[in-house]
């Protein structure tokens, strides 16, 4: 019995289940990129060389 | 939470959302530029160094009665008000030094300074379902009028920290109400890189630029160590979260949620413990990204920094979380 239920073929199933596990993962991927990209805030934001003010004059 | 990747998307799609109009806002506002910020720095130089505190309109603000704190301990140094919480300043008796604002969404931020175009704006229920300023929820109209009222009498009083990505309607306003208006720009992006939004604003206008955090409030804090040069700055109102049980739909981007969750917008929150009130508190990506940028610059600054929102997801990393009442009797 035991013999039996060890299986001696590759299921056709399992494969199919794990492309259709693979497609809802990348569109999982791609719907969280599409809300993230939405989801932006109120102005950009960012920072170089730790410096909090930049202004060209100074800098030169 | 988080990864990095996904903090980089929401910065990308900022920058994105945000450059084009803030380019566009800034030739708009280049017929109103006067003094910047390096200016106010200058006119301060001599003085001795004052703390600042710093309000922001979260939720925290409303639900501790901060403002009555204030009044009650008092406070000798800066108060800068966050544009949305300028009518819960003016309606409770706190003038405030600073008005800062930032955003270039063109209709909905002059009403946090009383919209004279109210009934022609187009229509749009954010007023009534954010948190930022409950007393906006309802009579719209009387509101606003009110804030008009208020911002013409107490204007001349309060310096605007302005960004030139705000729409030229609200310089108007600013200037029609006495304010004197000291101009920036926000750092867009690297400065060095070709096509830089940045480079090409700053050669626009000739006005020093700053970091923002993304936010208004952060905005805020870096103002006040880097051109008030304040040692301590104390931050109320500085959430970055919303409080338990709140609805997904008095959320800042419910909006989003529900074109991207359309079965349950409330599949876009993030909840997060706050180990110093042991509440949970609910966020959304966007918030979730203003507290990371926060503590990721709260160790640059010069300043000391305590957040006495007594609420909200900001502390560690050079952020100390303390009562208000405590910090402000500490600062007598």
């Amino acid at each position: 019995m035991s013999k039996f239920l060890q299986g001696n073929y590759e299921m056709a199933q399992d494969s199919q289940a794990s492309e259709v596990k693979k497609t809802e993962q990348g569109y999982s991927e791609m719907f969280e990129k599409q809300a993230l990209e939405r989801l932006g805030g109120s102005i950009a934001f960012v920072m170089k060389a730790d410096k909090f003010v930049w202004d060209d004059e100074e800098d030169a | 939470m988080l990864s990095e990747e996904q903090l980089k998307l929401i910065s990308e799609a900022t920058l994105r959302k945000t450059a084009a109009i803030g380019l566009k806002h800034a030739s708009e506002n280049k017929a109103y530029l006067n003094k910047s910020i390096k200016d106010l720095r200058n006119e301060l130089q001599s003085l001795p160094p004052k703390p600042s505190l710093v309000i922001s309109a979260g939720p925290s603000l409303h639900r501790h009665k901060s403002i009555e704190t204030i009044k009650d301990k008092g406070f000798n140094g800066h108060i800068i008000a966050v544009d949305g919480a300028l009518g819960h300043c003016l309606r409770n008796g706190v003038v405030p030094d600073f008005v800062i604002t930032v955003d270039p969404d063109p209709h909905r931020i002059i009403r946090w300074f009383g919209d004279p175009r109210l009934a022609e704006r187009p229509v749009d229920d954010y007023f009534k379902r954010q948190d930022l300023d409950p007393a906006f929820r309802e009579n719209e109209v009387a509101r606003n009028a009110e804030m008009i009222e208020l911002v013409n009498r107490y204007g001349s009083k309060i310096k605007a920290i302005i960004s030139t990505s705000v729409s030229s309607e609200i310089t108007r306003r600013c200037l029609e109400a006495g304010m004197e208006l000291y101009w920036w720009n926000p750092l867009y992006d690297d400065y060095d890189a070709p096509e830089s939004v940045t480079r090409k604003i700053r050669k626009l206008n000739g006005v020093p630029c700053m970091v923002t955090g993304g936010n208004v409030g952060t905005s805020a804090w870096v103002f006040t160590h880097t051109i008030l040069k304040s040692p301590e700055v104390v931050l109320v109102g500085m959430d970055f979260s919303y409080p338990p049980g709140t609805d997904v739909v008095n959320t800042q981007y419910y909006e989003h949620l529900k074109e991207i969750f359309p079965d349950d917008p409330s599949k876009g929150l993030i909840f997060i413990n706050n180990p110093h009130t042991g509440e949970t508190l609910c966020t959304d990506p966007a918030y979730y990204w203003y507290n990371i940028n926060f503590l990721n610059m709260a160790p640059l600054a010069s300043c000391k920094t305590y957040n006495c929102s007594e609420g909200g997801i900001l502390f560690g990393n050079g952020v100390e979380f303390r009562k208000l009442s405590e910090v402000l009797t500490s600062m007598l």
